[in-house]
């Protein structure tokens, strides 16, 4: 197949493939296959500047696992990123930023690489080692392995629209149903728990009066409930995937708010195990804090998360009054914990110590 | 038990919200720091007015932080009297800040506590604990709304 028609079927992946994952593998492998190159490489910028993303073609998946960690941007591919100009160099070694290979990486001699942008952004680096023949790489190549990483870059910068729309649309949603609870749900749930509570004080049948109290607290329940639920839907912390900044975000709102002295260790590890159950973990984590706040009267409160032989742990442990576990009242407040916990396959212990403080301890299995 | 009262300021909704999404030490009626290490502490003074005068009780304020929806913005918050409790049940509310024009705002409270159990909390809410409970919302609320209007220009009309 001619250089033009395979740079052809490049664009057609382009625009007929959603998987970036998929486009991005098979501009790889054009690329390669168009310069004779025996290995490619495609790394996707994530946030902080790095790459996050790394797709090769030429190496197996042994050989890549060998390799160990995948490269972050420095020496030669931070050149591409840094200063968007395409490289063609041979041997490697010769060039000033070269940093070499790690261990286990197959000898590579010549370079052909070029900055993904697009319009005027730069999403990653294309590049490609050791041509046929041991050659060095030709302008012809340069000039394709362009055009490439310009389909890339809008490849990447089309997936990231795409998730940016899905995300707001996913924002929308959650305000909606926010809203629709709050002004609709809960306000109604409110009235009528009102109304009940007055027919409650005006009785003159003991009896009657209790049963009416107890819907009252059933209603009480379920908007406490319903409240929780809306403030789960919060944006900046679903929104966000990263549990362990979610947490932390947590835990200095529970210090900006109360004052109380927040320490936050998380094993990343662990939170990424934890991840798929983010949303119940991030309730639980923010009504244990809330308590902190409101009811612990501590100074300090840490909130870890790590690994122990048993599963994943959230604990969040303070210095407060503590309570008697003999005759604490457990409240509605504990039984939505512990509700959470078991919807998540965990087991939630609270133990409190007289003076001393409150442990509240989730372990999940995993 | 539910507890609603509400009242409307002459003052711009973004004013409010701004004013009531700042740090509770700014606004807080009946705001006291207590003495040593725990100066961080929120404590406030809850109460309401009586023939004889006033009646207060020292309560610690917390807050969740505030959640904003299209139409209005929710300050959660929640009292706990830091002595004897029997007239002062721990409460959750919830302060809502809507607009209700271009230079009129809706500043709401909807509480909620829980009596003392059994037959003889029943008859203590019926005959006290509620309206002190009625009374301290309303005095807290009315505070905060008389605080904001001293503190916010009211805007000129016409």
């Amino acid at each position: 197949m001619e250089r033009r028609d395979k740079l052809i079927q490049a664009a057609l992946a382009v625009s007929s493939e959603l998987s970036l994952e998929v486009v991005l593998q098979r501009i790889i492998e054009i690329a390669a296959e168009i310069t004779g190159a025996r290995y490619g490489a495609l790394g996707v910028i994530g946030p902080g500047g790095v790459l996050t993303e790394f797709i090769t073609t030429g190496l197996t998946q042994e050989e890549r696992a060998a390799i160990g960690p995948l490269p972050v941007g420095h020496g030669l591919l931070g050149v591409l990123i840094k200063e968007a100009v395409p490289l063609r160099i041979s041997p490697i070694s010769s060039h000033p930023e070269s940093v070499g290979f790690p261990p286990n990486h197959p000898p590579m001699t010549s370079l052909l690489g070029a900055p993904v942008v697009s319009r005027g952004r730069v999403f990653g680096d294309i590049y490609l080692t050791d041509k046929d023949g041991g050659e060095p790489f030709a302008r012809e190549d340069q000039e394709d392995l362009l055009v490439l990483a310009a389909q890339a870059g809008v490849a990447i910068e089309n997936a990231r629209l795409y998730e940016e729309v899905h995300r707001l649309a996913v924002l929308e949603d959650r305000e909606r149903i926010a809203k629709e609870l709050h002004d609709g749900v809960i306000q109604s749930l409110f009235a009528v728990g009102m109304s009940l509570q007055g027919t409650a004080l005006r009785s003159t049948d003991p009896e009657q009066a209790a049963r009416i109290e107890g819907g009252v607290s059933e209603l009480d329940r379920v908007i406490r409930d319903l409240r929780n639920y809306i403030f789960g839907l919060r944006p900046g912390v679903l929104a966000d995937r990263e549990l362990g900044q979610a947490l932390r975000n947590l835990s200095e709102e529970l210090q900006e708010r109360s004052g109380v002295t927040t320490v936050v260790e998380i094993d990343e590890g662990a939170a990424s195990q934890l991840t798929v159950f983010a949303n119940d973990i991030l309730q639980i984590a923010r009504e244990a804090l809330s308590n902190v706040g409101r009811h612990a009267d501590a100074t300090t409160c840490r909130l870890s998360v790590f690994r122990d032989g048993h599963g994943a742990v959230l604990e969040i442990d303070d210095d407060g009054r503590g309570f008697d576990e003999d005759t604490v009242h457990r409240g509605d407040g504990l039984s939505n914990l512990e509700h959470r916990a078991v919807s998540v396959g965990g087991v939630l212990a609270i133990r409190g110590v007289p003076g001393e403080g409150t442990t509240v301890r989730l372990v999940v299995p995993l | 038990m539910f507890i609603r009262y509400y009242l409307d300021l002459e003052i711009p909704f973004e004013a409010v919200e701004s004013a009531l999404t700042s740090s509770p030490g700014e606004w807080v009626p009946g705001l006291v720091r207590e003495a040593g290490d725990r100066a961080d502490r929120l404590l406030a003074e809850v109460g309401f007015d009586v023939a004889e005068g006033r009646i207060d009780k020292r309560v610690a304020i917390g807050f969740d932080p505030p959640f904003r929806l299209p139409n209005k913005t929710l300050l959660p918050m929640s009292w706990r009297a830091t002595g004897p409790e029997q007239l002062f049940p721990a409460l959750e509310a919830d302060i809502e800040v809507a607009a209700l024009g271009p230079n009129r705002t809706q500043l709401s409270m909807s509480a909620r506590y829980h009596p003392p159990k059994g037959a003889v909390g029943r008859v203590l809410d019926t005959v006290l604990l509620h309206r002190v409970a009625e009374a301290t919302v309303k005095d807290f609320l009315d505070r905060v709304g008389e605080d904001l209007s001293l503190r916010i220009p009211t805007p000129l009309h016409g």
